[in-house]
């Protein structure tokens, strides 16, 4: 029998939609519409300055003989390969760190905060300094053993991981802010019993802590696999360009390069849309694996 | 009785709706360029280069002490080309779009080709207000000829000169400092010899050729080489044929044999030099002013030396140009006829390093006049500069932004990968034909 569908009057209705409205406005605003334009954009050839014209599928089927695109998504997924998992583990060990009441944990709940209110470009001109083989810090290291640094951003081998460790740095409140809200939603009973049962600190973070925060992992999987997907373009644009020879060009910097580089709007809204498509069926995938995992 | 009631209430709605749309229209024109100017008018905008526009405040600045009157508005615009032209963009829709658009010869197609560039060609034939075609260098105005158009009017002449730092060559014992008659092989000689004995503490030559990112540091030694990167005749990139495969070998000696600077996308070129770690650096003439400030060793310029007995110089321009959409352009080209002029804007323009495109500015320039010790070499190496300097032709429209990423990739294929440069410059030159229609 179907639950009979509760009636709501009239002030009620308003209230709802009144309180949604200013979220849902900025939702059609800033995604649902350019959304929508992109998608409406990738059946034209436009470089900006003429007046589009009809296409239809063309930027799609270029999509497919563009051997570039197999690249930039062969470099997305090393990204989110590389970046989303150790970026769920390190922010869940700190986030617990951050939740426990040992000495100097003032000091690391000043500090997890630091990336976030340091601008893109800032930590990008930081990081490409630190990363530097001949006057960063690591240099130096590697000068006081007799060794020469390696040239991490021009390496095709090491430039993207340099990236994804930057990503990582700068991706780790947000987890650990996520983490924490998850954490202090755990009983404190739930701890006290397996303290009774002579649990380990490992056996209770195991079996008791990361359980409980799963529906919070979930949240930051997704979170972190979109960040990881669209995420590299700043930094890569900034440090790298993309380079060398490609080796950090995922698609959203390729869509980028393609749109305000080459002025190939429509080519580039395809490109956008293959991102969307990809980010969309990644998150399906995890959900449903989640979700029979936890039937 | 109640049908003239309505009658006066829609009477009274269609007057606030005219006068709100008269209202809107007022506001965005008054945003706009439209300033109700056209002839007679002394109000303009000009769309400046984020570090130009201090610059062109104080000529503006300049020009008012003999224009009485005159309303006009400096904004800086963004550095990158993509997002110069997001915001050219944008403009056009909102027609907030400058008046005076700042411009440069490797973005000039593209600006012409879409018709955001006003010609400026008749008014320059008939020398209006005293500004005529004739009076500048031909190669340095050619730059912005599109068919029959002239879409703008270069500013200085920028070409390259070699910097060098004599302290790095005492300090290891070279003696052979750069000569106005030295050859390519010269150059490398005395680099070689300086980045062996610093032995890993300085480099003799911070390499020219970069990532390929600036045609002046190449494309005359192409052409010096008896290659082109495009053909106009045929319709086809060239630049791997075996002249142009002679060319790049050279070009990436100072890489593939050590002795120059390492590859790097992140360190800014300059750098090596200001803190007295190369010994040479291949750059603009503008960069004289800011070495005069942040370098303290004893250094000087030379001219470029030459490669196959030809000059390996090479040039650039940015430009001013008049937004097509413009409904100021008289008093754009009024302010442009003072700008140009030897004694006008010239002259307010020279202590910012600015080396007039024209020949009576080349000739009789008060940038001749620089007292200043610090290069001894400035004055007769900037002359050899500007005229000998080898400027690109244009490459089609559609096809010039792939240009430098492809031979980005083919010199990063080279130097990092070790592919010979035959091959990745015959793919680079394959991937850009394939794309020509």
């Amino acid at each position: 029998m179907n639950p009979k569908r509760p009636k709501y009057n009239l002030s009620d209705t308003l209230a709802a939609w009144g309180l949604i409205a200013p979220a849902l406005i900025l939702f059609i605003i800033f995604i649902l519409i350019p959304v929508l334009a992109a998608i409406g954009l990738s059946f034209f050839s436009w470089n900006f300055f003429n007046t589009p014209a009809w296409i239809g599928g063309d930027n799609f089927a270029r999509l497919f003989s563009d051997p570039e695109v197999a690249q930039s998504i062969g470099v997305t997924f090393e990204f989110v390969i590389l970046g989303v998992v150790p970026t769920m583990i390190i922010g869940f060990l700190l986030a617990v760190l951050v939740n426990a009441n040992m000495p100097g944990v003032g000091v690391l709940r000043v500090l997890y905060f630091v990336p976030v209110v340091v601008s893109a470009a800032v930590s990008a001109v930081l990081w490409g300094f630190l990363f530097d083989p001949r006057q960063g810090p690591g240099a130096a290291v590697f000068r006081f053993f007799g060794a020469t640094a390696p040239d991490v951003l021009n390496s095709q081998l090491l430039a993207t991981p340099a990236l994804v460790v930057i990503m990582i740095w700068g991706g780790l409140p947000i987890v650990v802010i996520l983490y924490l809200a998850g954490l202090q939603r755990i009983s404190p009973d739930l701890y006290d019993a397996a303290a009774l049962d002579g649990a380990s600190r490992w056996r209770t973070l195991w079996s008791i802590t990361w359980p409980n925060v799963s529906s919070t992992t979930l949240v930051v999987l997704v979170l972190q696999i979109v960040g990881f997907v669209s995420g590299a373009l700043d930094l890569a644009l900034i440090l790298t360009k993309g380079g060398p020879i490609n080796a950090t060009r995922a698609l959203g910097l390729y869509s980028y390069q393609e749109a305000f580089a080459s002025q190939d709007v429509g080519y580039a809204a395809a490109l956008s849309v293959l991102q969307l498509v990809i980010i969309v069926s990644i998150v399906g995938v995890v959900q449903a694996i989640i979700r029979r995992a936890n039937r | 009785m109640v049908t003239k009631r309505r009658n006066s209430r829609h009477l009274a709605m269609l007057s606030v709706g005219v006068i709100a749309t008269l209202a809107l229209a007022a506001c965005s024109s008054g945003g706009g360029t439209d300033n109700g100017g056209g002839s007679g008018s002394k109000t303009f905008t000009i769309g400046m280069n984020s570090g130009l526009v201090p610059q062109f405040e104080g000529y503006v600045n300049e020009f008012k002490k003999t224009h009485d009157g005159w309303n006009i508005k400096v904004s800086a615009v963004p550095d990158s080309q993509p997002d110069y032209i997001q915001q050219l963009v944008t403009q056009g829709l909102s027609a907030t779009t400058p008046d005076i658009v700042f411009n440069y010869d490797t973005l000039n197609p593209t600006l012409a080709n879409n018709n955001l560039l006003f010609d400026l060609k008749p008014w320059l034939d008939e020398g209006k207000d005293g500004l005529k075609g004739d009076s500048f260098l031909p190669n340095f105005l050619g730059q912005y000829k599109i068919g029959d158009k002239l879409t703008g009017i270069p500013v200085s002449a920028d070409s390259g000169i070699l910097y060098y730092n004599k302290a790095v060559f005492d300090k290891y014992g070279v003696t052979d400092l750069p000569k106005a008659d030295w050859t390519v092989d010269d150059m490398y000689k005395a680099a070689k010899e300086i980045t062996d004995k610093a032995a890993g503490a300085a480099y003799g030559l911070q390499t020219p050729i970069g990532d390929s990112t600036a045609y002046f540091t190449w494309y005359p030694t192409l052409r010096a080489y008896g290659s082109n990167v495009y053909d106009k005749a045929s319709n086809k990139f060239v630049f791997a044929d075996n002249a142009g495969i002679e060319a790049w070998t050279e070009l990436l000696k100072p890489y593939t044999e050590g002795f120059g600077t390492p590859y790097s996308k992140t360190i800014v070129p300059a750098d090596y030099f200001n803190s007295g770690q190369t010994a040479m650096l291949v750059t603009a003439r503008p960069s004289v002013s800011q070495f005069r400030t942040s370098l303290k060793d004893d250094w000087n310029v030379q001219q470029l030396p030459t490669a196959n007995g030809k000059s390996t110089t090479g040039g650039g321009s940015y430009s001013l140009s008049i937004s097509d959409k413009s409904k100021n352009k008289d008093a754009a080209w009024t302010f442009m006829s003072w700008f140009f002029s030897t004694d006008g804007g010239m002259k307010a323009a020279e202590p910012n390093g600015v080396v007039p495109a024209t020949k009576d500015g080349l000739d009789n320039g008060t940038w001749k006049n620089d007292s200043n010790p610090v290069p001894s070499n400035l004055i007769p190496v900037t002359k050899y500069a500007v005229q000998n300097a080898v400027l690109p032709d244009p490459i089609p429209d559609a096809v010039q932004p792939k240009v430098v990423p492809e031979l980005t990739k083919a010199l990063e294929s080279v130097v990092l990968n070790g592919v010979s440069v035959k091959d990745a410059y015959t793919t680079a030159q394959d991937n850009l034909n394939k794309l020509l229609k």
